[in-house]
């Protein structure tokens, strides 16, 4: 120890000078995490350099590098390479973005759930006489603070490069050779049938063969066929369309929440084990092994357990912009390959079902967690 | 109360009746007050019906051969264990039935100090403020001015010697300005300087009202340290109590003399008046059966010297004027006293015999 070190010792500063001043406010006990409390896990989390960079590739540079590289090359050779982005890119780069943010999400969470303990602090903490339940409440707003703000930053970067580096946004879909007009409603879409009789019929094969021999035919046929034919033209229109901003919006929520899920469940799996790599691996092979086989097609007797997987509700849940929503396998599927449309997939779950899924993912492994980390010896 | 009750988990809410029932029961003024507290591992049994009484304001050692359980207790004091049976109480408080409140101030190190490795010193302390609350975050910088540690605060403490962890780990324990710190095995990983301010700051600290219980297998760490000691050994706790009752200090006085002949020596002084034995590497002069009487020549034959009265200072005058009007060569005196080795080492060999 330093000279200087040594008058320290002897004469530093007493910390008696800072008597709490009477009765303290003591909320020690309490299981609310105080902002600080927080705000210094946050910064526990941000610190983690190799945590970091990889969430960020995997959130924000892994979009910026498939845009730049695609961007460059239509700048060099516009007329072999399109431009950087189109309605298809902005599917294919959500699709990949929610497999590797459910991944990267599930490692944070069980990252946080298990360093203070692999790093020993743990039992600096308790010896705080804090309440372990509110030690660990604090690592849900501090990783999800992290997490949903460069899920956030990368989806906002696919947004704007889909919008301001995209295809010159069309002003009809083309059904079948025949060009309809775009952003029409259902009743909007009835009346131009009706004004361009010939063309919708041949654009969308409703009535036979002989589509205007009969106007009333043609009236019955529109009449029986319309929501299905609208199906085909929002369908259609999606994939020639840059994603208005309330898609953008619905797909963005989506992925936020898919972060949101695979970080509390990774952080209740961590706790509960205490032991990070077995976390992550574990939840790998949730998101893409179990969950892309078992939301494939109903397996008799046994559906209902299939539907409690998270990964297929989210399946279910997503939202029309990012392609069929059945059968796809979860956001996993991307990995390893899309089932893709044309899998029967799951029979759909309700709503509410769905909510109670989600829900009980979250809070059922957030209870887990915490029994264990106020059970654990410390 | 029953002291066998088995304890609920940390956190478990107890009523304040019952809280308050037992805060009765442990309002003697104590630091730590364990009774009849017990924590088996599978067959092993760490902590056996040990009753410790920790007074306050003094520095308390808790000494102990290694694996004698004296980590073990301090976990289970701090609720970072569970007991499996018996009652405690720091400060008074019972725990850990009013864990949250009892704690509060309270500082403890346990097993060696780690920390996140990645954030610097004065962030792992804000870690910990924030989980303290109330003024802990503004005694952040003079914790870090007193252990000595404020130039290296802003460095990663994955760069930190042992020793700064050490110090850094204290700087933590006074974030709560505490009245008892409960430090597990200090001294570990100090060097000599170290130790030594180590030392000086913990006697600081118990000058300022504040009690230290500290453990250690360091035997002449803890006796230079600290006021009381409890002795422990395969979990239970053999002997507790100020160390000049182990050590005899302040009772008898007693010199040790050198010279050729130390059982020519101890006849002239017994004839003079005075209780002399000749020891000889541990056993008297009767036990190591000297035929002839003499020990002259024998390499560890001492002559000790005691008396009821009088100092040890007094006592070598007059024995060594006896001994030089006698005509007796003298090497030196010097005062003779029991270490706490000596008592440790006593102990543990008896105990060894019985066993």
């Amino acid at each position: 120890m330093t000279e200087t070190a040594s008058t320290a010792f002897d004469q530093g500063p007493n910390p008696n000078n800072l008597r709490e001043p009477g009765p303290p406010a003591d909320r020690r006990g309490s299981w609310l995490p105080s902002p600080a409390m927080i705000g210094t896990k946050l910064l526990e989390l941000r610190k983690r350099r190799a945590l970091m960079i990889t969430t960020l590739v995997f959130t924000v540079g892994m979009p910026v590098a498939v845009i730049g590289v695609r961007e460059l090359f239509h700048l060099f050779d516009p007329r072999s390479y399109g431009p950087a982005t189109d309605p298809g890119i902005f599917v294919d780069l959500c699709g990949v973005m929610a497999s590797f943010g459910f991944i990267i999400a599930a490692a944070f969470g069980a990252t946080a759930g298990t360093t203070d303990l692999t790093d020993g602090v743990f039992r600096h903490l308790v010896i705080t006489g804090r309440s372990r339940l509110a030690l660990y409440l604090a690592r849900i707003p501090a990783g999800l603070a992290i997490l949903l703000t460069l899920t956030g930053a990368g989806f906002a970067i696919v947004c704007l490069a889909t919008v301001y580096l995209g295809v010159a946004q069309p002003t009809s879909v083309d059904e079948s050779g025949v060009d309809v007009p775009v952003h029409l409603d259902q009743a909007r879409l009835e009346d131009w049938l009706q004004q361009h009789a010939k063309q919708g019929a041949t654009a969308f094969g409703f009535v036979g063969d002989n589509p205007v021999s009969s106007p009333a035919a043609f009236e019955q046929a529109l009449g029986q066929n319309i929501a299905t034919i609208y199906r085909e033209y929002v369908s259609d229109e999606a994939q020639t369309l840059d994603p208005g901003p309330g898609q953008m919006t619905d797909a963005g929520l989506w992925l936020e929440l898919d972060a949101t899920i695979a970080y509390t469940v990774g952080l209740g799996f961590g706790c509960l084990i205490g032991q990070r790599t077995v976390a992550t691996i574990s939840m790998i092979v949730l998101e893409v092994i179990i969950t892309p086989m078992l939301a494939k097609a109903d397996i008799p007797h046994f559906v209902n357990v299939q539907r409690l997987l998270v990964g297929a509700v989210m399946d279910q849940l997503r939202p029309a912009v990012l392609g069929s929503a059945i059968g796809t396998g979860g956001p996993g599927s991307t990995l390893v390959g899309n089932v893709g449309p044309g899998q029967p997939g799951l029979t759909p779950t309700p709503g509410w079902a769905m909510a109670a899924i989600i829900g009980g993912w979250i809070i059922g492994w957030s209870v887990i967690g915490a029994r264990r980390m106020m059970t654990r010896d410390a | 109360m029953n002291a066998r009750s088995a304890q609920p988990r940390p956190d478990t809410p107890r009523s304040d009746d019952q809280a308050a029932d037992r805060s009765a029961d442990f309002a003697h003024g104590f630091a730590v007050e364990t009774r009849g507290l017990t924590k088996h591992f599978g067959p092993n049994v760490a902590v056996d019906q040990v009753d410790l009484r920790v007074p306050r304001g003094s520095a308390f050692g808790y000494l102990g051969p290694n694996g004698a359980g004296k980590t073990t207790l301090i976990r289970t004091l701090l609720g970072l264990t569970t007991a499996d049976s018996g009652t405690m109480a720091l400060l008074g408080i019972p725990v850990p039935q009013r864990r949250a409140r009892a704690l509060a101030r309270v500082g403890a190190i346990v097993d060696e100090p780690r920390f996140h490795g990645h954030l610097t010193g004065r962030q792992n302390l804000r870690l910990l403020a924030a989980a303290r609350g109330g003024l802990a975050g503004q005694r952040i910088a003079p914790a870090l001015e007193r252990v000595g540690l404020a130039d290296r605060a802003d460095d990663r403490v994955g760069g930190y010697s042992m020793g700064m962890r050490q110090r850094l780990g204290l700087a933590a324990c006074l974030l709560g300005d505490p009245e008892l710190l409960i430090l597990d095995e200090p001294m570990n990983g100090l060097d000599p300087a170290g130790m030594h301010e180590m030392r000086a700051l913990i006697r600081d600290l118990v000058e300022e009202g504040r009690t230290v219980m500290l453990s250690s297998h360091l035997l002449d760490e803890i006796e230079r340290t600290c006021d009381a000691v409890a002795i422990v050994d395969h979990g239970t706790v053999i002997h507790q109590g100020p160390i000049s009752d182990l050590t005899g200090a302040g009772k008898n006085a007693a010199v040790q003399v050198d010279c050729p002949d130390p059982q020519a020596a101890a006849g002239l002084l017994k004839a003079a008046g005075f209780t002399a034995r000749v020891d000889h590497g541990g056993a008297d002069a009767d036990e190591a059966g000297a035929e002839d009487g003499s020990s002259a020549g024998q390499p560890n034959s001492t002559l000790i010297v005691t008396s009821r009265t009088g100092t040890s200072q007094d006592l070598a005058a007059e024995v060594n004027r006896g001994l030089v009007e006698a005509g007796v060569v003298v090497y030196g005196v010097r005062e003779a006293r029991t270490t706490l080795e000596d008592w440790f080492l006593s102990v543990t060999s008896r105990l060894g015999d019985e066993q």
